[in-house]
């Protein structure tokens, strides 16, 4: 049985796919040099949100940070940062929630980061997306 | 090195530079397209965002007494690959050389 929360990455995954030269779910290392953008899908956990008899409401926490290096200033790295954002979430709203598994998101605050002293203009956000959904008590893999 | 006097220290901080240089073609610092010696170094980046370092800093060393004037931010170094863009100055040895870090400006 695939876990509910495998299914919730492997739909933010989907949505992400081909918004930056690199989308990659729990990376090891930072994106390539060669690449401008990048979209890494990270694990925040999960806390418990709710239950009742037989079921259990997490609070499941999709950790989104995205990079952009460019060649043009500030000005220019900032706004590519600025539509990759924008890209991302509108992408992770049209997928989620998912019909029958996940039924509400929230989005949590920014940050924004500027790489210091690095060899191009090189910024990163940061966001949570927060994702509801009931299991079964006991299974994490069966929707209730 | 450091107890070489006066003007031997000066020739062989400058044999020192020149035998670590490349040329490369500046306009800034009160140049417009010269040729300079400069020493590159490339090494990782202060720590960033994520799991990863991937940021690089480069950076190009001059002997002040190649450059007319002192070095400002956004004066550009081309080494025939890359044209760089300075984006912060280190003054080295009591001005005797600028450490210029740079950024990919093209």
């Amino acid at each position: 049985m695939t876990a509910v929360r495998e299914q919730i990455f492997a739909a933010v995954v989907a949505a992400l796919a081909g918004l930056a030269d690199e989308v990659e779910r729990m990376p090891s290392g930072d994106m390539s040099p060669s690449g401008d953008t990048a979209l890494h899908i990270l694990d925040g956990g999960q806390q418990l949100d709710d239950g009742e008899a037989g079921t259990t409401r997490w609070a499941l926490t999709v950790g989104i940070d995205g990079y952009v290096r460019a060649t043009g200033g500030g000005a220019a790295a900032h706004a590519a940062l600025n539509a990759l954002y924008v890209s991302a979430v509108q992408a992770l709203f049209a997928a989620l929630p998912i019909a029958g598994v996940s039924d509400d998101i929230e989005e949590g605050p920014l940050s924004v980061m500027v790489a210091p002293r690095a060899d191009a203009r090189f910024l990163a956000f940061s966001f949570d997306l927060t994702v509801f959904y009931a299991t079964k008590r006991g299974d994490p893999a069966t929707i209730n | 090195m450091t107890d070489i006097p006066g003007t031997d220290a000066a020739a062989a901080l400058r044999r020192c530079h020149d035998k670590f240089a490349v040329d490369v073609t500046v306009t800034g610092a009160g140049l417009s397209g010269a040729t300079v010696k400069a020493v590159p170094s490339n090494r990782a980046g202060d720590a960033f965002q994520g799991p990863g370092r991937s940021a690089r800093t480069i950076a190009w060393t001059f002997m002040a007494a190649d450059l007319p004037s002192a070095p400002t931010r956004g004066m550009t170094i081309d080494d025939g690959t890359t044209l760089w863009r300075v984006v912060d100055i280190e003054n080295l040895g009591g001005s005797a050389s600028f450490r210029l870090v740079v950024e990919a400006a093209s």
